[in-house]
Parts: structure tokens; sequence; C-alpha cells
């Protein structure tokens, strides 16, 4: 008799606490739910010292007629550089943290030799067979005859208020084509709104790599055969930059 | 309707002999600017492995028939011999195309050489059939 009474208490204490753990867990689901995440995401920080490039350029965005005359920010510089960069085509966006400033990198681009972009096969990292809508026969026999190279580039526009000393240590392209995905979406508020002053200067660091044949590793090529100026120039910013 | 077998030796042999210097030049280029890297040795061995048996065929047949004194007592049929250098040209532009088409392919040029072995192989058995064919064609 004793024995059965033991067992029924047994029994519904484990009922008991089957309930109470059940309930427990049901709270917790339902308020990680409702909960809204609060916590900052800091802004992903770009190697630095910046690896060695291949071109550099300057930008003297500040100085610019249109800029000029108002009080300007980080933003409205960032602005400036995006205009250009949707006009070129490069609608990607991937911000980086560097000291004193922000760096924007733009997608790795397959390009010609001579820094024109290769508009049919642009996107895609890897060597890519003639098209036939840009056939000519000049490209059409260089290619029969020399072995087929990719070339590809990636502008890094770094806006900061302190010295660029790049690293002398060359990146490889599986890295720096990650940079696209790896930086933010945007520039953080603060950032935006932080003058832009004398200090500051925009500089472009031009990665252009080399991949000497199919299923080949591409090296970085440095230098370039072109100079910073002209790799924008020929990817259609220069100007919109210089306005 | 017949024609004179040692004329249409010739000729046949001479579409040959320029379609593979044509095809070899082409070649010899290719690997001389570095088209195919460090593999051109490959190339040379698989264009003189799909060339040379009919090459040879072709002119070791027409230098026996040039040595013999009477050369134009032997007669052909047209269509045979109008067959037979239609397969011909046939046989020496797909062999020539193979090397065009490798700038329109993002392939490696040696892949794209090596992969048409599988239609090059028995297009050259119907070659040899048709030559076969042909040598052995003689109206007197």
């Amino acid at each position: 008799m004793k024995t059965t009474i033991h067992a029924r208490k047994l029994l519904a204490i484990l009922c008991g606490s089957i309930a109470f753990v059940f309930l427990v867990g049901l709270a917790c689901n339902s308020a990680a739910q409702t909960q809204v995440p609060t916590a900052v995401v800091a802004m992903p920080a770009f190697p630095w010292p910046p690896p060695k490039p291949s071109a550099i350029a300057s930008l003297d965005l500040g100085a610019s007629t249109t800029l000029s005359t108002a009080k300007l920010t980080l933003g409205d510089i960032d602005d400036r550089i995006d205009e250009a960069l949707v006009a070129g085509g490069y609608e990607e966006k991937s911000y980086f943290g560097i000291p004193g400033g922000f760096a924007r990198v733009t997608r790795i681009e397959q390009i010609n030799p001579d820094g024109l972009p290769d508009y049919s096969n642009r996107w895609i990292p890897e060597i890519s067979g003639m098209s036939i809508k840009e056939f000519s026969l000049s490209k059409y026999f260089e290619a029969l005859f020399t072995a087929p190279k990719g070339h590809y580039r990636i502008f890094v526009f770094m806006v900061t208020s302190n010295l660029i000393v790049q690293s002398g240590t060359p990146v490889s392209r599986d890295e720096a084509q990650d940079w696209i995905v790896e930086g933010a979406n945007k520039l953080p508020t603060e950032l935006r709104s932080a003058p832009y002053t004398e200090d500051h200067s925009c500089t472009v660091y031009v990665y252009e790599f080399v991949q000497p044949g199919y299923g080949e590793q591409a090296e970085q090529n440095v230098p370039s055969n072109i100079t910073g100026k002209e790799h924008l120039e020929r990817a259609g910013l220069w100007d919109k930059l210089e306005e | 309707m017949s024609i004179a077998m040692f004329k249409c030796q010739t000729r046949l042999m001479a579409v040959w002999v320029v379609g593979c210097i044509i095809l070899l030049l082409v070649a010899w280029l290719q690997i001389v600017f570095g088209h195919y890297g460090e593999n051109g040795r490959d190339v040379i061995e698989w264009l003189l492995s799909s060339i040379i048996p009919i090459l040879s065929l072709v002119t070791g047949v027409w230098g026996n028939n040039a040595l013999k004194k009477v050369k134009n007592a032997e007669k052909v049929s047209k269509g045979i011999y109008r067959a037979v250098l239609a397969v011909s040209v046939f046989y020496l532009i797909f062999l020539g195309l193979i090397f065009a088409i490798q700038p329109m392919v993002a392939r490696p040029p040696l892949e794209v050489v090596k992969d048409s072995s599988l239609i090059v192989a028995p297009l050259q058995g119907v070659m040899c059939a048709f030559i076969g064919i042909f040598f052995t064609q003689n109206k007197k």
C-alpha cells in the first residue's frame, strides 16, 4: 500500500517537473523571438597598413567646384564617390574602417590589358572566351596565337586624415576579391557626419591581377603597366570624380 | 562520266598538301607564341597523327603514278572523285575549326584539341574508307 503511495508521489513530482521545464522553455523561446537585437556591429577594418598596390591615384575631391562651397562631411565625399562609381557600373558597395576615415572597395572586374573593362565578361573572375558582340580581327588573332590571360582589377578608395603608407607586401587575388563581401553595406552615421577637413585626402589604390592561364593562380601585377589615373580614366571614373 | 585518275590524284594531293601546310603553320605559330604554354608538343603530336597517315597515302600513291610512263590511261568515276575531294576538304576544314574556335571558348586550348579527338578519330576512319574506294577504282 505504502509503495503504491510513494510511486504515485514520484510520478506526480516527475510530471510536475516536466511541465515546469516545458513552460520555462516556452517562455524563454517567446522572449527570444520578440527580443530586438541591440548590439552594434563594428565596421570591419581594412588590412592596415594597406597591401602594396599596383598603381596609386590621388583625388582632390574637396577642392572640386560643386563641393568646395559647402561645409563638407565624409558623407558628402562618399556620395561623390558613389555617384561616380554607379555611373561607371560599380553598383556594389563595401565599406571598411581605416584609421582616420574609411575605405570603399569595388568588386573585382575583368579588364583588357590596356585597362578598359572587358564589358562582355566584366564581372566574371575567370578567363573567358571572346564574345561575338565584341569581335575584332586583331583581338581574334591575338587570342588565337598568344596564351590566354585574364586581367582583373579592384579599386580601393581611401578617405582619411591619416598618412597612408602601404605595407610593401602584395595581396592575393582570392583575398582581395573577398573584400567586396566582407565590408559593411554603408557608412555609419557618425562617420558620415564627420567633417571633411583640410587634413583629409582621397587616395585610390588599384590592385591589378594577371592570371597566366586557365586554372592557374592569378598574381598581382606590381607595378601596373598603366598609372592609377589611367586606370580611373579607362574605367570611366576620372571625369566624374574630378568634375 | 570518268576522269583521268592521275589528274584526280594530283588535285587531291594538292588539297592535302596545302591544307596540311596551313594547319602545321597555325599550330607552329601558336606554339612559338606560347598559346599552349608548355604543352605544344602534345598539340603537334595530335595534329601529326590526324594528318600524316592520309597525307602519306595520298602523296605516296601520287608519287608512284608520277613515275609511270603512261599516266592518263587509268580512269575513275567523276562522282567518286568529287565525293573524296569533298570529304577531304571537310576533314581539313574541321581540323582547322578546332584551332579557329579556341579564342571563342572559355576552356584551355589543349583541352579543346584533346576532346576533339572523339570526333576526329571516326572522321579519319570515314576519310580512309573514301580514299580506299577512290584508289581501288580503275576504269581502263
